[in-house]
């Protein structure tokens, strides 16, 4: 039976191999190729808007999850890739952050987001989370990602143990009398340590918390905020500007973004409190040894050595 | 003749149908994005690479996984691996339960990121539909056709080319289909691991949080699982129509 058709399906099998080796000649993995997330290969505030102020384009951009670019950077699978500037993972993994000398990439600090209902029920809550926010600037922050990425401990653990050494909580919390309240966060590890942190002063202070850190992204986060499902969860002014308020051009300075985007949330039914004097912007980072031989430190360099044709490590 | 119209019109009036308003989306989307920052992916290059990529990954995991899964189906249908065969039906099946996602990130850890992982994840996740139809297929042939092939003297080759095959054909091409779909659907994922793809829409309008990217790459998506199920579909056809032909 398969004689008379035996030509059609070589057509059809030839169809497809031509197709194949056609689709495989665009596949190029050398040069400076630039790992990096989703968000950033779309956002004003990422790629697009770096390449046109420093000039520059990578020879090829591989959009990948966030959090795998530090380990492709470290692998050797790339030469350059992105990340946060307060991940514990840069240090650990010798890689190097290049000076954002032209000051382009916005401003990420971080504040508590309540709903606007909830904070109308309990004002303490503003009190209790207000008193952390002081205590976080980058190092510490740099250093809490590390004793969870690099150190392997857990971020309640972590987190416990930073609230304790303040003396911001009790060894053992008292019996909750109010709530119930929601805390949510993302799934990255600066989000998981902040969740926990709200967690645990609130049920210091007697209350019945829900804990649903590590929600997963940003949208996630926020539609669950928005819908009422949590009550609670740390953002970044800068995500929230872009991403949540739906503005096209990045604010650089961190007061003036905090102001505008506490005053339109609050339209949202949602208050900001106080921020963080960390900005978990973005970075752009090289294998320090890549760096220090080619003589990169900040990205107008590596703008120079791609456009004068240094070939990629 | 009215058969051969038919044809011609079920062989190529989907499919028009279905490239006309993909490329209607994408003119669409592209003078339409609806924003700057869905604008920078909206861009006629980008869609034709991630819409190349997700073709070149489906279909080079579906080449695999028919060469693979048929044979290895078949082989499991004969008399001396028969017992072999119904061990593996089970752990195929089993299989099939594990979240493709956890299947792209298990073989992240080993093969790191890019097109090949994807391939390879893709192949072991869309052979299960081909390799379980395919032996569901030979295994529920009624066994007094066989016999009476067998007892006419039909060499154990011959009656599997002629008899047992066509026979099963219906079945081992639906297989196939499931797993076309399943591939298009599950290529979106491997975005995660960097292997491009429709799915780079999909997951950047997500953390965006820009509507016209997700609708855009899932619409896409959808119109190629359409696409290639209706193509397969025809070559059923073709080869049904053969075997009615001959009976």
């Amino acid at each position: 039976m398969f004689g008379q058709i035996k030509w059609k399906l070589g057509l059809l099998l030839a169809a497809v191999m031509i197709t194949g080796i056609f689709m495989a000649g665009c596949a190029s993995d050398d040069g400076w190729v630039f790992a990096t997330d989703h968000e950033y290969s779309v956002r004003p505030d990422g790629y697009p808007g770096l390449a046109e102020l420093y000039g520059f384009e990578f020879d090829d951009v591989v959009i990948m999850d966030l959090g795998i670019t530090y380990a492709a950077l470290r692998d050797g699978e790339v030469p350059l890739a992105m990340g946060f500037a307060t991940d514990g993972r840069i240090a650990a993994f010798d890689l190097v952050n290049l000076v954002d000398d032209m000051q382009f990439h916005p401003v990420y600090n971080c504040s508590p987001n309540v709903l606007a209902s909830t904070l109308d029920d309990y004002p303490e809550i503003e009190g209790i989370l207000n008193q952390v926010v002081p205590l976080l600037d980058a190092e510490t922050m740099q250093s809490l990602n590390a004793t969870v990425d690099i150190d392997e401990k857990e971020p309640a653990d972590v987190a416990r143990d930073f609230l304790l050494e303040h003396g911001l909580i009790g060894e053992t919390p008292p019996a909750a009398d109010k709530g119930p309240v929601g805390v949510g966060s993302k799934e990255f590890t600066e989000q998981l340590l902040l969740g926990q942190m709200a967690v645990m002063l609130l049920e210091d202070n007697g209350f019945n918390v829900v804990d649903n850190t590590g929600l997963g992204g940003t949208a996630l986060a926020r539609e669950a905020l928005e819908n009422g499902e949590i009550d609670i969860y740390w953002e970044y002014t800068g995500t929230a500007w872009m991403a949540h308020l739906g503005h096209e051009e990045p604010l650089t300075d961190p007061a003036e973004c905090y102001q505008k985007v506490k005053e339109e949330d609050l339209a949202n039914g949602i208050v900001w409190l106080d921020y963080t004097e960390f900005d978990n912007t973005y970075t752009i980072m090289m294998r320090r040894a890549d760096a220090e031989e080619l003589g990169i430190v900040t990205i107008s360099d590596l703008a120079d050595a791609i456009n004068e044709g240094v070939p990629a490590p | 003749m009215r058969t051969l119209q038919r044809n011609w019109i079920s062989w190529f009036l989907l499919p028009l149908i279905l490239v006309g308003m993909a490329l209607a989306l994408i003119v669409y989307v592209v003078n339409n994005p609806g924003g700057a920052t869905a604008g920078r992916a909206l861009t006629y290059p980008n869609i034709t690479l991630y819409f190349r990529q997700h073709m070149m990954m489906v279909l080079a995991a579906l080449c695999l996984s028919i060469v693979v899964g048929i044979p290895a189906g078949i082989m499991l249908t004969r008399p001396r691996l028969r017992t072999l065969g119904r061990v593996v039906e089970n752990v195929v099946n089993v299989g099939q339960t594990v979240p493709s996602l956890a299947i792209l990130a298990l073989f992240f850890v080993y093969l790191g990121w890019g097109f090949n992982t994807a391939v390879f994840a893709l192949w072991l996740y869309s052979i299960l539909p081909i390799l379980r139809n395919t032996y569901a297929g030979l295994t529920s042939i009624q066994g007094n056709i066989l016999e009476a092939a067998r007892g006419m003297g039909i060499s154990p080759f011959r009656v599997l080319y002629r008899i047992e095959l066509p026979l099963a054909m219906p079945v081992i091409i639906a297989g196939i289909r499931t797993s076309v779909v399943i591939l298009v659907g599950t290529a979106t994922l491997a975005t995660f691991i960097g292997a491009g793809g429709l799915g780079d829409l999909i997951a950047t309008g997500i953390s965006v949080r820009r509507d016209i990217l997700v609708l855009t790459g899932a619409a896409l998506s959808a119109i190629l699982a359409i696409f290639l199920d209706h193509v397969i579909g025809q070559v059923e056809a073709a080869l049904l129509s053969q075997t009615e032909r001959r009976l």
